[in-house]
């Protein structure tokens, strides 16, 4: 299987395919929308947030230190594609 | 060893009033000198709002060296300290505060929705002073903690400990793991999670210090293996998981961790093939198997052998009988049961509960009465050996437990059915190699089906995050059987099988 470009819409593809398969098993993928908040409604919880970032560096072959794993970089589809962006810009 | 934990902190403040006494979560030091004055200043704060012997007084604090000293100056006024998770909602906690009636609430932040109307809020650290308010003497029986542990009634349960039952087991504790004013132990767990007691009293007892781990750092893998080796942590204590995800992620090799000479797990099974690979890792240390509810503290421990000693497949005994305490595994009648039979796991002594906040011990069921004795009974069952060990076999219920924390499936449903478009739920655990799966089958109002995000988002607000499922299957129906209660088998193999 040909893994998506690691350009934006590869990245959310690949967030979103994540998301659906751990903590979103059975939603309309459409209900997943890009500004949808994860951490902040609690659809993520903390082992969540691990098991995400596990996914995002062994996808992506980047380093998540703890501190970048706040709200700020993962409260929504959007915030996560940012973050592995300009990780990916290192 | 004193009675009480107020007598055994005076003594190591009165003995060792230069030592470091906590470690704070941004590695700050305080002395036990320190803590002595700003507890005297919480007691002060607590005095003036009427605080007294008896009294409860609630904790929704974060870990600090202020929050350290808010449960002394609790103490000292001769009220019972409740802790409870910052990060619940505050409707839950303020549920808890109503039920056992506190009279105060020492908080980080302001949160009214948190604190019942009658009780004082108490925000930030009083200042702290070094004249002591005049104290009530403090008695071994009287309540020194409430831990609220998940009801299968969806109202949580208060485990009420008295000084008596903390000591006896931190005076087990300080005999078993040789422990010394040299020590450095871990805070993993929250204050409102029973390895609390441990983690904070051995030490403070003995003029040791108590290692803070705030606690976005203590869910992070590899984080945690930095904060052992620039502590120099010599004794750690946590639920095993936490422990198999530094031996995955948390590149251990690449540390020293030389100081370490205790390492206790408890509150779930450890998965072997991880023991094996923490203990290779890990060569220095003792292992310890801690096994006990809330509701004795410890009542069995067991010392993991080294390497060659984990080669067996068979589980991990949860150990013998802790020498503070009675242990049997009885039948329903309460008859003992002979070595290798199956029977439910007892236990009687010096750590266990006085019995749940407002409920006549009498009329607990989970006190038996025995050769005239009362009995707990924990709920799970068990097996002795041939060496006087206990193996674990499961509960009899259907509580489980997740990453350490208990969980009344019950206490779910309880919460879900808050849900005004759900008519009804069940909830089920699986077991899978990676830890319990949570499945929540749920039937919405007639012609509506909920989304999987509106489902968590409604769990995120009544429940703490621990509690949410895992999965969720909306159903038109729950198969009932003869007598009307919910099919949970049928169910399972309906929807477990199924999905």
């Amino acid at each position: 299987m040909n893994e998506p470009a690691d350009d934006a819409d590869g990245i959310r593809a690949a967030v979103r395919e994540h998301l659906l398969s751990d903590v979103l098993v059975g939603e309309d993928p459409e209900n997943l929308t890009d500004d949808l908040p994860l951490r902040t409604s609690g659809v993520i919880d903390s082992m969540g947030v691990i098991r995400l970032t596990g996914f995002l560096e062994a996808r992506f072959s980047i380093r998540i230190e703890a501190h970048e794993t706040g709200v700020e970089n993962t409260d929504t589809v959007d915030a996560i594609v940012s973050f592995v962006e300009s990780k990916l810009a290192g | 060893m004193g009675e009480t934990l107020v007598a055994n902190l005076d003594d190591a403040i009165a003995t060792h009033p230069d030592r470091v006494c906590v470690i704070d979560v941004d590695g700050a030091e305080s002395t036990y000198r320190e803590l002595d004055l700003m507890a005297n200043g919480v007691a002060a704060a607590l005095g003036k709002r009427g605080v007294g012997r008896g009294d409860r007084v609630g904790i929704c604090r974060r870990k600090s060296a202020g929050t350290v000293a808010a449960l002394l100056g609790v103490l000292r006024t001769g009220a019972a300290y409740v802790p409870v998770d910052t990060g619940s909602p505050s409707d839950r906690n303020r549920r808890i505060f109503e039920d056992c009636g506190v009279v105060a609430v020492l908080l980080d932040e302001a949160d009214p929705a948190s604190v019942p109307p009658n009780a004082a809020e108490i925000v930030g650290d009083p200042p702290a002073t070094g004249v002591r308010p005049s104290a009530p003497a403090i008695h071994p029986e009287d309540l020194a903690y409430v831990l609220y542990t998940s009801g299968s009634t969806g109202h949580p349960k208060g485990v009420c400990l008295e000084h008596r039952n903390a000591t006896s087991f931190v005076d087990w504790c300080v005999r078993t793991f040789d422990a010394s004013c040299e020590d450095r132990c871990s805070s993993h767990a929250p204050f409102h999670f029973d390895l609390s007691i441990l983690d904070l009293w051995m030490p403070l007892s003995i003029g040791g210090s108590v290692v803070l781990i705030d606690e976005s750092t203590a869910r992070d893998p590899r984080s945690l293996p930095a904060l052992i080796a620039e502590r120099r942590v010599t004794n750690w204590y946590s639920v095993p998981s936490i422990l198999a995800l530094m031996t995955s992620h948390g590149d251990l090799e690449s540390h020293d961790h030389s100081s370490l000479r205790t390492v206790c797990f408890a509150g779930e099974v450890f998965p072997l093939s991880d023991l094996r690979r923490l203990r290779a890792t890990w060569s220095g240390p003792d292992f310890w198997n801690l096994y006990g509810p809330t509701e004795t503290n410890v009542c069995t421990a067991y010392r993991v052998p080294d390497g060659a000693g984990l080669d067996g497949a068979e589980p991990l005994p949860i150990g013998r009988a802790c020498d503070h305490c009675e242990v049997r595994i009885v039948d329903d009648a309460g008859a003992r049961l002979g070595s290798g039979e199956v029977g439910r796991i007892v236990c009687r002594g010096g750590p266990v509960m006085r019995g749940y906040w407002g409920l006549d011990p009498d009329r607990t069921a989970a006190f038996i009465e025995i050769e005239g004795h009362r009995w707990y009974d924990t709920g799970d069952l068990g097996a002795f050996d041939s060496k006087s060990r206990v193996h674990f076999h499961g509960r009899r219920d259907r509580m489980v437990k997740r990453h350490g924390y208990r969980i009344e499936l019950g206490e779910i449903e309880a919460g879900l059915d808050r849900a005004d478009f759900l008519v009804e739920s069940a909830v089920m655990a699986e077991s899978t190699p990676v830890g319990v799966v949570i499945h929540a089958a749920v039937r919405p109002v007639s012609g509506t089906r909920p989304s999987i995000i509106g489902l968590r988002t409604h769990c995120g607000k009544v429940l703490p995050g621990y509690m949410i499922p895992d999965r969720f299957h909306v159903v038109d129906g729950l198969p009932r059987t003869a007598t009307g209660k919910v099919d949970l088998p049928r169910l399972r193999s309906e929807v477990i099988l199924d999905s």
